[in-house]
């Protein structure tokens, strides 16, 4: 009884510092990400690499709740959607440049803003946020289907 | 080529030889994370921080954490 009882405690107490860390690099994993899809266009990185930073967050949170923490936190329904608006703002900007009479995936509208500055290469802003967008739904829901695997007892 | 250079390429090449040999899976596992790690650095010091960072956040996060679930599902290959 009294060996059971000081196991109980020391599992809690490597909770609690699961817990703390986790807490400590969500917020720090999340503005790192949004960070690299947004500047995809002037520092190293882009659409794909910001995309699979932030879906890290799903293996944090499920590190230091568990798989209620992940069904309180995220909601797939909406992820699905999110998936597909991204895959359809990325056709989109890539019509845009036929209907402004040039090829395929064109940068249409250019010439805007300075050299360096956030907002300054016209459509190639919007197709990293739109793949980022895709890249980053599409892995947290595939995380999260696989971790639920977790929960389900065979036999 | 610089000494960081060549330590980073020992590790990988140790690396890559234990998950190749060892018997036990989560040790696999494991050291196959550390290669993923080195060859980011690799990339860094090769002067491709771009692919670097796809290499780091696939290589040595995302997979070893679908083939831990995998693992975890198999309870460790026993029964």
């Amino acid at each position: 009884m009294k060996q059971n009882k000081k196991e109980k405690k020391e599992k809690k107490a490597k909770n609690i510092i699961i817990k703390c860390g986790c807490d400590f690099l969500l917020p720090i994993t999340l503005v790192l990400g949004m960070y690299i899809i947004l500047h995809g266009h002037l520092s190293p990185g882009g659409g794909f690499q910001g995309g699979v930073v932030v879906s890290a967050a799903v293996v944090l949170v499920f590190l230091a709740y568990g798989n209620d923490g992940i069904r309180k936190t995220f909601a797939p329904d909406k992820m699905k959607v999110t998936e597909n608006i991204g895959s359809l703002m990325y056709t989109f900007f890539g019509l845009l440049g036929i209907l402004m009479g040039a090829n395929f995936c064109r940068n249409a509208i250019f010439n805007i803003g300075n050299p360096g500055d956030l907002y300054s290469s016209g459509t190639i802003f919007w197709m990293n946020f739109s793949v980022g967008l895709k890249v980053m739904m599409g892995i947290g829901f595939m995380l999260i289907v696989m971790l639920r695997v977790l929960d389900v007892k065979n036999e | 080529m610089s000494i960081v250079n060549t330590l980073v390429i020992i590790g990988m090449v140790v690396c890559a030889i234990v998950t190749a040999t060892v018997d036990d899976v989560l040790s696999c596992i494991i050291s196959m994370g550390a290669l993923g790690s080195f060859v980011a650095l690799e990339f860094l010091l090769l002067h491709a921080p771009d692919v670097a960072i796809a290499e780091g956040s696939v290589g040595a996060v995302l997979t070893p954490v679908i083939f831990i679930i995998a693992l975890k599902k198999v309870k460790g290959g026993k029964e």
